[in-house]
């Protein structure tokens, strides 16, 4: 009997360090998203808050960067919440948005239209900034399955440990800070930036074979309507402001299309800036992408309005205890908004800004010498298919510097930050084509060629205007259809054709080593 | 299902537990439903080839060991009747009616193996010689899905088979049993090749619940996993990296990268290989060793017996005797000694036989030239060093340094360096591309490599290095303790709280140092498309 | 018995054959020794000793495989 006690005793106190060990392992290894990407952290953030919100947006950054419940709060009395999250894919919003139901019933539910144009999952670290987050549910289970990229695995989602255990190696003091409790960083959901940096040359959008919207995207906008109607929700769907990525006229008529159809508001801020009064040359922080406070702020006054007026929103400032919550998010709203302007100062004494009309390919050759060729660190590897222009060749994945200093300046140029994540995607305009690079480890490398007119053709002579026929011949029916297009893949690049009545009418050289 | 997917680990977890709450008459036939289960997550169609494979061997066996049945009694029924030439050619007879159905099956079988495995390496060459000879059509590849572990099945099944033909075991008449040894999953992946009368032993066997049996069993798997993932995996982005540029890594990146392989591949499949004996203990099962410390060799011929043991094994029992004292090979050897004189005479069936051997093992190993370059390079390294043989005796009669620790270092080293340059072959995949990055180790060598920091380059950085070196030294240890006693009785017998200590951050190594998951390419363990 | 002597000294002068019952156990023959001896009893003997009987009792001493020798005789 003694015995058995102590054996009793031993497993249990073994089983009990286990556990203790492993449960302080995996806190300790995942990413706290407080300091940096702290994007990462606004899903989680809304179970703090006290729930009973009149209106609830879902999206991806055009929700949780275009607009401030607080001024919705402020000027209209208006309660509400975002649940935005980068590259927040439609079934996601779809099952955040039956997760919030868990816990309240709001008035009306402002999805932003963006997300339509992905029909699959897309990449694993978004998913699992969106996912994450989320409490355990029914919602946030289906969520997983509907998100999962092939290489994702669920029992990654149920013990995070395994996917961040090789995090050992780049443990910060943030994550011993935040281990337990991390710091708020969002104003219900709204993620504030008070930078600017006007917009310039938005590159127009690349043609695609197909504009319409995937069966999948369809399948979850009307599962995302029909929840809306069971729970009598008014849904109102948005396209905020943000020039690029481009919206094109063909997504647009699909909208306005369903909105008519399924007797919904849709309101698209893109044609709307007369009314709003949104300048791009002010109101945006990162060149066109996204609004900063004084852009989310026009922006909401304009929603605020029509919520108000149109959809009946209450004013609720009359309630003591909700007035006294928002008076104290008031405070750390315009602090946040002070620090921020602060910091800005500070940062502009010093001449560190590198300003945006600087040519880039001076900014991206800092320091060097006079008349001395760049060299690529790396080999050049030309397995795959490359682009011979005016004898610069061009192969994707190559160091891009020294193919820009060749080819001079270009007519236009562009960048785009990825949402949420370090490193600029920079697009070069060109007469006759474009091309695009992604941040390496160090250094740019080339991540697509687009042609623009049919004064240049591929190494094997295909341009834009030759015939399907053409292409077949010269290239052979090797090929795979990706979303409409004609795609020949050779070592790690994608050779891409669209054609339109057997007239290739699109020809594209892409990397793959970025699609995952 | 490989061994490194939550499935598997799943699935070891839930084959234990109900291994142990059935009653022990049921374990065996469980497990053969296990091992099916396995194969078919590997692959319904899979399922088709190992079936045919285990009923056609199953049946043939029963026919041989009816006739050899057939044959004690006849011959004891007529035992004073018949005269010694009577006996003798009844006996003839036989052993040809037993000779046939062996032949029928090794081609049956090994007509499978051939035809999956190798058609595609066939037909490349037949139509290199098509276009050689002017012709325009070629071939079209065929476009077969390789079963899993099907070299090892297949060898282990016909190993039985020869063995029913020579006698030495008797034929399992129970389908099902006879089921499971081709089947037993741990060992379905990768090996090794268990013989019946080894496996058998243990197989079907009830087998209690026994806390320290399952304990080992369990720290063997633990560790098998941590060489294979905190070592192997780790370590194969450095190679790949190296293997896969062969304009960049060039010089002494190449011999980084034959290290490298070394390391990665003794990690990867001894750890399997622990993880498949590991599993099976842990239900009370002996699987044979498959290494002794190969990397304590003193020769290359030492460095086989003590490699891929069961495979060696295989090779010698069923390849290289038979071939080498067949009565025409006896023959051969007697013209050659008659001829030639005796010197020659000795070494005709040695070369003859173990040239056949290192082919095979080469085709065994995959359907390529490296493969086969790769064999023959061991033969002609194995003949070389027997050439030598004398001269190293008068070696040893001059200098007195045999079985002095330098001397011992040095042949490790040696044995370790000219394997390390074989596997080349492996690595490149390409006989004329190995030569040349062989050749550039000598043309091309440069030291700053290893000061300048492009040792970070290749996809491993300092801590990956960190952990590589300890896991290493962790390794050698390992090893080392080995040689003087065992390991896990060592442990055994430190008390409870020490155990733990061992236990927890043994898992919480393969755990937090692992190379798995997203971020890592998941690896299949080497060894299991041979 | 002596002619078999012969044989196995031949292969290795320093091994005391009369005595030593662990030659396979101990690794003193290997692969290719057995091959040898095989065609040399083939020669001296005109005995075949067929792969099955390749097995480690039968060669671990010059006994047992003059035993196996005997038995082979007999059979043919």
């Amino acid at each position: 009997m003694k015995r058995r006690i102590k054996s009793m005793i031993k497993w249990t106190v073994s089983g009990a360090l286990v556990a203790a060990g492993l449960f302080f392992l995996q806190k300790l290894l995942v990413p706290k998203y407080a300091a940096d990407v702290v994007e990462g952290a606004l899903i989680a953030e809304y179970y703090r808050e006290e729930k009973d919100h009149d209106v609830i947006f879902i999206g991806d950054c055009e929700v949780y960067e275009n607009f401030s419940p607080q001024l919705l709060w402020d000027e209209y009395g208006i309660n509400s919440y975002i649940r935005g999250s980068a590259q927040q894919l439609i079934w996601q919003s779809y099952y955040l948005l039956e997760d919030t139901l868990r816990y309240e019933t709001p008035q009306v539910v402002v999805f932003n239209v963006l997300s339509m144009e992905y029909d699959t999952p897309q990449k694993e670290a978004y998913n699992r900034m969106t996912l994450e987050g989320m409490e355990w549910s029914k919602s946030k289970h289906e969520a997983i399955l509907a998100s999962m990229t092939e290489k994702e695995n669920y029992t990654d989602y149920v013990f995070p440990i395994l996917r961040y255990h090789s995090r050992w190696s780049e443990l910060s003091g943030a994550d011993i800070d935040y281990m337990f409790d991390t710091p708020k960083v969002s104003h219900n959901g709204y993620y504030m930036r008070v930078d600017v940096k006007a917009a310039e040359h938005i590159p127009e959008g690349k043609p695609l074979a197909d504009y319409g919207f995937g069966e999948n995207a369809y399948l979850y906008l009307d599962k995302l309507t029909k929840l809306c109607k069971v729970n009598n929700i008014e849904l109102i769907l948005v396209k905020a402001p943000s020039l690029y990525p481009y919206w094109y006229d063909e997504w647009e008529e699909q909208i306005e299309a369903y909105a008519k159809e399924n007797d919904l508001v849709y309101i698209n801020f893109l044609e709307l800036t007369q009314e709003t009064g949104v300048d791009f040359q002010t109101d945006t922080y990162d060149g066109g992408l996204h609004m900063n406070l004084s852009g989310a702020e026009k922006i909401s006054r304009y929603l605020g309005e029509f919520l108000s007026e149109e959809a009946g929103v209450p004013d609720r400032r009359g309630e003591s205890g909700l007035s006294a919550s928002w008076d104290e998010k008031r405070a750390w709203y315009e602090k946040d908004r002070r620090e921020q302007l602060l910091a800005m100062a500070e940062k502009g004494a010093q001449p560190e800004d590198t300003g945006e009309s600087e040519t880039p390919q001076e900014a991206v050759l800092p320091g060097e010498p006079e008349g001395m060729e760049y060299t690529d660190k790396k080999p050049v590897n030309y397995k795959g298919y490359t682009f011979t222009y005016q004898g610069i060749r061009i192969a994707m994945d190559m160091e891009a510097q020294s193919v820009l200093k060749r080819l001079g300046e270009a007519d236009s140029y562009f960048e785009a930050a990825s949402c949420a994540f370090d490193g600029l995607d920079k697009k070069y305009t060109y007469e006759s084509f474009e091309l695009d690079t992604y941040p390496g480890e160090d250094t740019d490398h080339i991540s697509a060629v687009l042609f623009r007119d049919d004064s240049v053709t591929t190494e094997e002579g295909i341009g834009i205007g030759d015939s399907q026929g053409d292409v077949f011949e010269v290239y052979g029916e090797d090929f795979l259809t990706e979303n409409g297009m004609i795609v020949y893949r050779k070592d790690d690049m994608k050779l891409c054709f669209i054609i339109t009545d057997e007239v290739v009418s699109s020809i594209e050289y892409r990397t793959t080593v970025l699609d995952e | 299902m490989l061994f490194t997917s939550y499935e598997f680990v799943a699935f070891l977890f839930l084959v234990l537990v109900l291994y142990y709450v059935l009653p022990g008459k049921f374990q065996w036939q469980f497990l053969l439903f296990a091992g099916y289960l396995f194969y078919f997550a590997a692959g319904p169609t899979y399922l088709l080839y190992i079936l045919t494979t285990t009923v056609t061997v199953w049946f043939a066996a029963c026919r041989m060991e009816k006739v050899r049945e057939r044959q004690t009694e006849y011959l004891k029924e007529h035992k004073d009747k018949l005269g010694k030439e009577e006996k003798k050619s009844y006996k003839a007879k036989m052993k040809s009616k037993l000779w046939r159905w062996l032949l029928l099956m090794l081609l049956f079988n090994l007509g499978i193996l051939a035809v999956v495995k190798y058609s595609n390496f066939a037909i490349v060459n037949i139509n290199r010689i098509i276009s050689a000879a002017g012709g325009e059509r070629t071939l079209s590849l065929r476009n077969l899905v390789l079963p899993m572990g099907i070299s090892f099945y297949t060898f282990q099944a016909l190993g039985y088979l020869i063995d029913v033909y020579r006698g030495t075991v008797k034929a399992e008449k129970n389908l099902f049993r006879f089921a499971l040894f081709v089947s037993f999953f741990p060992q379905l992946v990768q090996g090794p090749i268990s013989r019946f009368g080894d496996l058998s032993a243990t197989l079907f066997k009830s087998h209690p619940f026994q806390a320290r049996t399952v304990c080992f069993g369990l720290e063997r798997v633990l560790w098998g996993y941590f060489k294979k993932l905190v070592i192997a995996d780790r370590m194969l982005v450095g190679v790949n990296t190296i293997i896969g540029d062969t304009d960049t890594y060039r010089g002494a990146y190449v011999f980084v990268g034959m290290m490298f392989y070394a390391l990665e591949l003794y990690a990867d499949f001894t750890g399997g290989i622990d993880i498949t004996i590991g599993v099976a203990e842990a239900m009370g099962i002996r699987v044979t060793e498959n290494f002794n410390r190969p990397f304590f060799s003193k020769s290359i011929k030492e460095y086989w017996r003590r490699w891929h043991i069961t495979m060696g094994t295989w090779f010698t029992d069923y390849i290289f005797y038979p071939i080498s004292v067949c009565r025409p090979m006896l023959k051969v050897s007697k013209f050659a000694r008659a001829h030639f004189g005796e010197q020659i005479g000795k070494r005709v069936p040695v070369y003859l036989s173990s040239f056949a051997v290192w082919l095979a093992t080469g085709i065994w190993h995959g359907a390529g030239w490296n493969f086969v370059a790769w064999g023959l390079g061991n033969w002609i390294i194995i003949m070389i060093s027997q050439e030598f043989e004398p001269l190293y005796e008068k070696f040893h009669g001059r200098f007195r340094v045999e079985g002095k620790t330098p001397w011992k270092m040095f042949q490790i080293l040696r044995t370790i360096l000219l394997m390390s340059c074989l596997r080349m072959f492996d690595c490149y995949r390409d006989v004329p591309l190995t030569f040349r990055m062989f050749g550039s180790m000598f043309t091309r060598w440069d030291m700053s490599i290893f000061r300048d920091g492009s040792m970070y380059g290749l996809g491993l950085s300092g801590p990956d290095y960190m952990v590589l070196l300890a896991g290493t030294v962790l390794m050698i240890a390992v090893s080392c303790i080995q040689r003087k006693g065992k390991v896990r009785e060592m442990i055994a017998e430190k008390p409870y709280p020490v155990r733990f200590v061992i236990w927890y951050g043994l898992f919480l190594a393969v755990l937090l140092l692992g190379a798995y998951g997203a971020g890592y390419d998941a690896s299949q363990f080497i060894y299991n498309q041979f | 018995m002596q002619e078999l002597l012969e044989i196995l000294k031949g292969l290795h002068p320093d091994v005391d054959f009369e005595n030593c019952k662990t030659l396979i156990d101990d690794k003193i023959l290997d692969s290719f020794d057995i091959i040898s001896i095989v065609s040399e009893v083939y020669e001296e003997f005109d005995v075949t000793i067929s792969a099955e009987y390749i097995k480690p009792e039968n060669f671990n001493s010059a006994e047992a495989l003059y035993d196996l020798i005997r038995k082979l005789e007999d059979e043919e």
